[in-house]
């Protein structure tokens, strides 16, 4: 895979339109990501459909920056205006905008910068590591495994907002439901076409994503568009000194161990990452009563944190094909639309571009680290866009991308549905995210399943005869009973081991 | 809508309990009425493979248990206490804007056809961006005019530079 990577690596660098394709990535992913209300995941699935034209390779080139720097972009905001511009920098705002408060908005954005390259390449050099060998593992994988593989992958993915498990596996299904439609890959059958041409085709992944992510997202925030958040902090100087960074080493350690662990969770995301780095840097810190006055560890630990879950949330994307979170599945969309099936086959018949994804997040990390630095004056100025003219312009790019799919208008009114359905779900406390991964994984869980009954000539028992299918299975009972056991059963039975206690008393 | 049940948490709320079940009990009914009518699904024979229908009836089995489950947890909710009441007018007021969104796009799609694309996006940006900043345009004209006019030409000529000339969609 080195070699494989230095090669890809060496393209990259001697191609002037890879080059700017990831450099204009990296502009874009941070200036959407520092603009409050602009999600990594929206601005994945509103650049998608430009690289419907592009290479595989250069696609996920300009995907791969505009990710790496969404994440990093999302801390800009939450510093100087109190904002996080994407969920993975909730914790930042914390310390970061205390800390701009004191005059020195430039040092804490410096912090979270390079904190943010710092957990971006870790995660990268684990994925490179660990991918291969998860990949190699799985080629092991026969149709019961990948089926329990998948179900376990959709299971945790119902986690994906806290607290509403149930409804999560409950938008998990109307997802599988919605992967069904259109013509059945084994029998040609169709299914839930309703004689209507249009369906018969199925639902297009793109546009669902662009409806839920992005014109849902749009629904509900017109409302209170306004004009640009008015900065009230200054810039200060940009660099902190030596000492003071290097202070910050273990932090940026810690916090990017974290990021990448949490991350390679199937749902877990980066939310939770930052969330752990935080309360961890707050626990061994010897400032604890500083922490919320501006403390440098704050900004650095969740924010190395934020930028390793890039990489740890690739894990299960390429190598099993079930995406990490909201993002990864955005970016899964891209490679199918490639004709490319993230999984262990790809490493096996497509190395050279696996070393592209790798070698796009390298680069993109890079310029980031680059265009943070010397732009960040100019960074600092969109965040005086007005609201409505960007949720005007999100809209107009959610009709034109799904129109460009496939050059349907069909795919316009699917997009509409379906944000329509994003903004009903939302309004009902339904998450949306697991019907993007059931939509995902749907097909998949399907085909295998059914692959495995005609193998086992249509004895169910095939997933418990097998250690590994039956291992998965099992873990999904569990991830799905866990939720009733904790808020249920095990209060009952502390309470009446206390009751107990208290006669023997 | 959140914002007006703000009092109560909407997933433990009763009445969102119900309105959830029946959402996902509209997808149940509809998925169901389409499966029972598929005469290629139930008639024919698929020998080993255990045949198309097999994980949709588990799927839609599935969401018309959990849909029913949340309703009728609902309603034992409903029935058991006070609960503070919905403010309707604040919903409806909240819905207005999202709603008038989703009209003027079903009108903007075939606009395109009639005035082209380039007109069309023009036509849209413009004048969206006139109804959100009408408060601004009234306090402060000048600063909120040249944001629509700024954000109309560059916004718009890139969304038409990208996708037309760059990408090549067949969008005039």
């Amino acid at each position: 895979m080195a070699v494989e990577f230095l090669n890809q690596l060496l393209q990259v660098l001697a191609s002037p339109y890879l080059l700017s394709l990831s450099a204009l990535g990296v502009l874009l992913g941070i200036v959407f990501g520092c603009l409050p209300g602009i999600s990594s995941t929206m601005s994945l699935a509103i650049l998608l459909p430009v690289t419907y034209g592009m290479s595989p390779e250069a696609a996920m080139v300009f995907l791969m920056a505009v990710f790496s720097a969404s994440v990093y972009g999302g801390s800009i905001s939450a510093i100087l205006i109190n904002i996080p511009g994407t969920p993975g920098s909730i914790v930042t705002q914390l310390e970061g905008y205390p800390l701009a408060r004191k005059g020195k908005a430039g040092e804490a954005l410096f912090y979270s910068l390079f904190a943010s390259t710092v957990g971006g390449f870790l995660g990268l050099v684990v994925l490179m590591l660990v991918a291969p060998l998860i990949a190699s593992a799985a080629m092991h994988f026969r149709s019961p495994e990948f089926a329990m593989a998948t179900v376990f992958g959709l299971t945790m993915l119902a986690y994906s907002t806290p607290g509403s498990t149930f409804r999560g596996v409950m938008s998990g299904a109307i997802g599988l439901l919605c992967g069904m439609v259109g013509f059945d890959v084994m029998t040609d059958v169709p299914r839930f076409d309703f004689g209507t041409a249009a369906l018969q085709n199925g639902v297009e992944l793109v546009p669902v994503t662009i409806g839920l992510f992005g014109l849902a997202e749009v629904m509900r925030n017109i409302d209170g568009a306004s004009l640009a958040q008015r900065m009230t902090v200054t810039l200060g100087r940009l660099l902190p000194s030596v000492a003071d960074i290097n202070r910050l080493w273990p932090a940026m350690l810690r916090g990017s161990a974290i990021g990448i662990g949490v991350g390679a969770i199937p749902a877990a995301g980066s939310a939770i990452a930052v969330a752990v780095s935080y309360a961890q840097e707050q626990r061994l810190s010897p400032r604890k009563k500083e922490f919320g006055t501006g403390v440098p560890e704050g900004i650095a630990g969740p924010e190395a944190s934020n930028n390793a879950c890039v990489g740890g949330a690739l894990i299960p994307m390429m190598t099993l094909g079930i995406p990490g979170d909201t993002m990864t599945a955005v970016l899964m969309g891209a490679l199918l639309i490639q004709g490319l099936r993230p999984g262990p086959q790809l490493f096996a018949d497509n190395a050279g571009f696996v070393a592209a994804v790798y070698v796009g997040l390298f680069v993109a990390l890079v310029l980031t680290f680059i265009f943070g630095l010397l732009l960040v004056r100019q960074f600092v100025r969109l965040l005086q866009t007005p609201s409505h003219v960007l949720l005007v312009l999100i809209t107009l790019l959610c009709i034109v991308g799904s129109f460009a799919i496939r050059n349907n208008m069909t795919d316009v009114y699917v997009m509409l549905a379906f944000g329509i359905i994003g903004y009903v779900m939302a309004a009902l406390a339904i998450p949306v995210a697991p019907l993007a991964f059931g939509l995902i994984l749907g097909p998949l869980i399907e085909e295998n399943v059914r692959r495995s009954l005609v193998v086992s000539d249509g004895s169910w028992m095939i997933f418990f005869e097998r250690p590994l299918a039956l291992a998965l299975l099992l873990l999904s009972l569990v991830a799905l009973l866990y939720p009733m056991l904790s808020t249920t059963l095990w209060p009952a039975i502390r309470r009446r081991k206390a009751d107990n206690l208290k006669t023997e008393a | 809508m959140k914002q007006a049940e703000s009092h109560v948490d909407p997933k433990t709320d009763p009445r969102n309990r119900i309105a959830a079940g029946a959402f996902f009990a509209v997808w149940a009914v509809i998925g169901w009425i389409s499966m029972l009518s598929n005469v290629q699904i139930a008639g024919v024979d698929f020998g080993l493979d255990p045949g198309p229908g097999l994980m949709p009836t588990i799927v839609l089995t599935i969401v018309s248990a959990g849909s029913l489950s949340l309703m009728a947890v609902g309603l034992a909710g409903l029935m058991k206490g006070q609960l503070p009441p919905i403010p309707w007018r604040s919903v409806a007021r909240q819905m207005i804007m999202p709603l008038l969104l989703v009209g003027s796009l079903l009108g903007y799609v075939p606009l395109i056809r009639w005035i082209g694309f380039l007109a069309a996006n023009a036509l849209f940006a413009s004048a969206w961006m006139i109804i959100l900043s009408a408060a601004d345009l009234r306090r402060e004209p000048v600063r909120a005019l040249l944001p629509i006019l700024l954000g109309t030409a560059i916004g718009v000529g890139m969304i038409h530079f990208v996708f037309i000339y760059w990408i090549g969609v067949p969008l005039r």
